[in-house]
């Protein structure tokens, strides 16, 4: 610890739970005039994680901005966290980030100290990711709030968005599921310890290391799970992609603690959120309530989730598994004949 | 019957305080509180128990009733459940024989019901049916209390046939909490 400040006592939401709905974030976005420019590859119509620019045959910009209240009460670990989330959004995309620009709103009577923390916490991740911190903005706010503008790059024929899935492809995901659960239990003080410690280590992980293995192999779709939760993010890949998807559930892997927690009831806001938003296109089948809980759950920096072609998915969960020692074999990619996108099993 | 206020408490301190509340041995526990989402994480929580959550809208939220399945339902604002009040060991007028046989079938069939009352009041002639009752009779009132009905016997009533020591099930009682029990029922039955 280094100040005494309670940071999340300071937050309403905590982390990726106080993301906008996804149905809400449409409503939003809808009548907004959205100008044509052939070198915009991704713009906002494509519920996508981050724009894709083109400069030049070779070079697209990958940009993206994240930024959250507090989700751990000490702030270099929020700060860590924060920076590897809003990193998270151009790996998803097949890019390696580049430069990186601080967002900061801080009360005025938080400690120097603190803040300073944060900002050393968000830096070292963007230089772990191998991009620069180029420079930022701050303002004062009752509520603090930190994240990064991320500009990454990546060749415009082999950027990886969430609709191109095709039937026959197998699903990854790089990190196990529950984050959401745990950090909702650890803000009101029942979290274990080891809990805890657990949340920290992947949230404080860059998707760096899926990222690079993904780029090797034939992958055909690609998002990263944070806010929406699995199930949202898988549904919107469905749809982007016109495609079903079946998922194994038993081939999924959930924090032990959150698992007990979501029996418990200690479940996140945003959780139901999402389960209002995916559950129509959900068929649950026989599956635990527990379980399907933490399919919803929102997840602060989460893993990557690929489409990945059957051919390829062998060598690269091959690949993936010293690398990425979380990554699971989640469902498989369908036609879609009508009726719900997602099947559980 | 505990109530926990949690009207106001922002997710997920409305379950946690729940949580507290059972894990300090209460069995029937009603919960306010001002939002849906504090009333899906209560029902996962009795869920998680085996319990049951029964939930009403009420003025600016919900009321949140969690029990045991199938026990009497715990007091809400609007009253305390159902009381039977019985003050006789016959039922009906006409046949005495035809009336006791009538009250064990009435107790026995009010045993096997999903929500019991929750509470059973014997007075006078009533009190000689938990006492002197036949083993059926026992039996349906042994069931009834399992589900968390109470059984309030009047004191002054044994003590006037000279039952008090053959009391087989049921709490000994008086005329202050059998008035307390009427007076917060939201249903009297008196048959």
């Amino acid at each position: 610890m280094e100040s005494d400040v309670k940071l999340t006592k300071l937050a309403a939401c905590a982390g990726c739970g106080a993301k906008v709905g996804a149905g809400t974030l449409a409503q939003l976005l809808e009548g907004l005039p959205a100008r044509r420019d052939p070198d915009l590859l991704v713009g906002f119509d494509r519920s996508d994680d981050a724009a894709v620019y083109r400069v030049s045959s070779g070079l697209a910009l990958v940009q993206t901005v994240d930024f959250f209240p507090p989700i751990d009460d000490d702030p270099y670990f929020f700060g860590q966290i924060a920076a590897v989330n809003a990193l998270s959004d151009v790996y998803a995309m097949g890019g390696e980030p580049k430069t990186a620009l601080n967002l900061l709103c801080v009360p005025q009577d938080l400690p120097r100290e603190a803040v300073h923390a944060i900002l050393r916490g968000g830096c070292e991740k963007v230089y772990e990711a191998g991009a620069v911190l180029a420079g930022g903005h701050s303002i004062f706010d009752p509520e603090p709030k930190y994240g990064l503008s991320v500009t990454g790059f990546v060749h415009p024929d082999k950027m990886l968005t969430n609709s191109g899935a095709k039937p026959g492809d197998v699903l990854f995901l790089t990190k196990p599921l529950g984050i959401g659960v745990l950090t909702t239990a650890g803000k009101a003080g029942l979290l274990s310890p080891a809990g805890l410690e657990t949340a920290r280590t992947l949230m404080t992980t860059l998707n760096k290391g899926a990222r690079d293995v993904m780029v090797r192999h034939e992958v055909h779709a690609c998002t990263d799970v944070t806010g929406f939760g699995l199930l949202g993010h898988t549904l919107e890949m469905a749809l982007g992609s016109d495609t079903a998807v079946e998922l194994d559930t038993k081939g999924i892997s959930f924090l032990e603690e959150a698992l007990e927690l979501a029996r418990t009831g200690i479940l996140p806001e945003g959780l139901y959120r999402n389960r209002r938003f995916a559950q129509d296109q959900v068929d649950a089948g026989e599956v635990p309530l527990a379980v399907q809980d933490l399919l919803y759950d929102p997840q602060t920096s989460g893993g990557l989730l690929m489409a990945v072609a059957p051919e390829a998915a062998e060598a690269l969960f091959e690949a993936l598994k010293p690398a990425v020692p979380t990554a699971q074999r989640v469902g498989v990619v369908t036609r879609y004949t009508g009726g719900k996108r997602i099947r559980l099993k | 019957m505990k109530l926990v206020n949690a009207m106001g408490k922002p997710c997920p301190m409305p379950v946690i305080l729940a949580k507290q509340a059972l894990d300090e041995g209460e069995t029937v526990l009603t919960v306010l509180v001002d939002n849906p989402i504090a009333v899906e994480n209560l029902t996962r929580l009795a869920m998680g128990r085996g319990l049951s959550a029964t939930p009403t809208e009420t003025e600016g939220g919900f009321s949140v009733v969690i029990a045991g399945v199938g026990t009497a339902p715990a007091c809400s604002p609007a009253g305390c459940g159902t009381a039977v009040l019985i003050s006789r060991e016959t039922l009906g007028q006409g046949n005495d024989a035809l009336g006791r046989t009538l009250m064990k079938m009435f107790l026995y069939t009010l045993s096997q019901e999903e929500v019991p009352p929750s509470v059973l009041l014997f007075l006078n002639g009533g009190v000689l049916l938990p006492t002197l009752g036949e083993e059926q009779v026992i039996e349906g009132l042994t069931a009834l209390q399992d589900k968390g009905c109470e059984i309030l016997v009047c004191g002054t009533c044994l003590n006037y046939f000279g039952l008090t020591e053959k009391l087989r099930v049921g709490t000994v009682s008086n005329m202050y909490d059998i008035v307390q029990a009427l007076q917060s029922a939201t249903k009297l039955i008196t048959p």
